[in-house]
């Protein structure tokens, strides 16, 4: 019973229920980024114009909490 | 761009269909996980990504982005969003109901000389806009052609059939890709497909181009499966609140609008010419950003209006900026999908050859059954949105 919810566990239930919008507009200040906080990005299709070199540079590994 | 390297975020998966393209990535993300199928790594990694950029061939856009905006990832998608009409509506719907941050790669929508060309134009410099002409070089790789009839190998590092996605099975030929999938109906949009969402942007955002009553085209070399060689595309939109009634042409394949348009100017690849009761404005290139008041001597002097929209820190810097709480990106799939639906129309038109008489209500063509199934193509078996 531990598991720790993150932000699109908390996106996805509330998206879910019947009172979802109410939640969701709290839930983007609640699980808000810091402007500083590194995302997480996939690369669909990455040979074409999104080159990703261009998007994103490599960064270390870092530990999510 | 360069903005948007200095936003440092982190690769954790690429996802391609091509082994090799994969495989020339490794040292430089050694941490990402590599997939072919996005499906599998959307659901293996969801707790870890964040966001996911998108592009792949037009035909595969719409699947991974609503499964991502399903599982409450963010989502920037290359343009056109969409291959069909129908798609465009639900990835609009979609990021309205998950509250992702969106953005569509028409990375023009970022220049400031955009955003003061949509400024002048609003601020009715020329008067009413009634005529609007739009063209584009494209296409620049194979339109008009025939379905090969030799069937080569599926190369050992494609995955031919994760290519397919949702497209109708047919046989591997390099015809189709890695670059001219654009020019066949069931992968790509065609020349309006690939620049429309450039070329079009400032217009659209300045005058409203939704709904059209009615968009008719003259193909030049179409196949039953591969769009023309060039065309010629109108759109006739109605009054839009206090915008007066317009008539957009589209031209592409080399075709462009009549030279005494712009007093004898030597016409670029691509551009924009606005005509309006008070005089035209010429933007001449793709990107809808640089603007000239014609006649040049009526305006002298002119100072543009006060900014009303906000500058932009870079088309990607945006969209992580809106990932983490900022204002929505300025292309957000609400603007995305309508943009989108409107060049989207104009392929309609090609491919039907028909005109199309659109009832956005009903999401139909009107008298034009035919229409159907390209409005809301169906998927092969096994996929779905």
């Amino acid at each position: 019973m531990s598991r720790q919810i993150t932000r699109r566990d908390f996106l996805k239930g509330a998206a879910a229920t019947g009172a979802g919008l109410l939640i969701l507009r709290d839930s983007r200040m609640a699980f808000g980024y810091p402007a500083n906080e590194t995302l997480n990005v996939a690369v669909i299709g990455a040979s074409g114009k999104g080159d990703v070199n261009s998007i994103c540079v490599p960064l270390p590994k870092r530990n999510r909490t | 761009m360069r903005s948007v390297a200095k936003e440092k975020q982190n690769i954790v998966a690429i996802c391609d269909t091509r082994d090799e393209v994969l495989a020339k990535l490794t040292n430089d993300f050694p941490d990402a996980k590599q997939y072919a199928d996005y499906r599998r790594m959307l659901t293996k990694m969801r707790k870890q990504i964040d966001a996911v950029v998108i592009s792949t061939p037009d035909h595969t856009h719409a699947i991974p982005a609503v499964m991502a905006m399903q599982m409450g990832m963010h989502v920037y998608c290359e343009k056109p969003l969409t291959h069909s009409i129908y798609e465009a509506r639900v990835l609009r719907d979609a990021a309205r109901k998950y509250k992702v941050a969106t953005q569509m790669g028409n990375q023009g929508s970022a220049l400031s000389g955009l955003r003061e060309t949509v400024e002048v134009i609003k601020s009715g410099a020329i008067g009413q806009v009634r005529e609007l002409h739009v063209w584009s070089n494209r296409p620049v790789w194979p339109q008009g052609v025939h379905r090969p009839k030799d069937t080569p190998p599926i190369p050992d590092n494609l995955h031919w059939d994760l290519f397919l996605g949702p497209a109708p099975k047919r046989p591997y030929h390099p015809d189709y890709q890695p670059f001219n999938w654009r020019g066949w109906f069931d992968f790509g949009t065609g020349a309006i497909g690939d620049m429309d969402c450039h070329t079009l942007n400032t217009a659209f955002r300045a005058l409203d181009l939704v709904n059209p009553i009615v968009v008719k085209a003259k193909s030049n070399d179409k196949t039953d499966e591969s769009y023309p060689k060039s065309s010629v595309i109108t759109y006739t939109f109605p009054q839009r609140g206090n915008l007066s009634p317009l008539k957009m042409t589209w031209y592409d394949g080399g075709l462009k609008p009549p030279a005494d348009l712009l007093d004898g100017r030597d016409l670029p690849g691509s551009g924009v010419v606005y005509i309006g009761e008070k005089g035209k404005i010429y933007s001449p290139d793709d990107y809808g950003a640089q603007y000239i008041l014609m006649p040049e001597a009526d305006f002298e002097g002119y100072k543009p209006p006060s900014p009303t929209l906000p500058r932009s820190p870079g088309h990607y810097a945006e969209w992580i900026r809106a990932c983490k709480g900022g204002e929505p990106a300025f292309a957000e799939f609400d603007f995305a999908a309508a943009i989108t639906e409107t060049l989207l129309l104009g392929n309609l038109a090609v491919i039907t050859g028909e005109p199309i008489y659109w009832d956005p209500d009903n999401m139909k063509a009107i008298n034009c059954p035919k229409a159907d199934y390209w409005i809301n193509r169906p998927y092969r078996e096994g996929w779905s949105l």
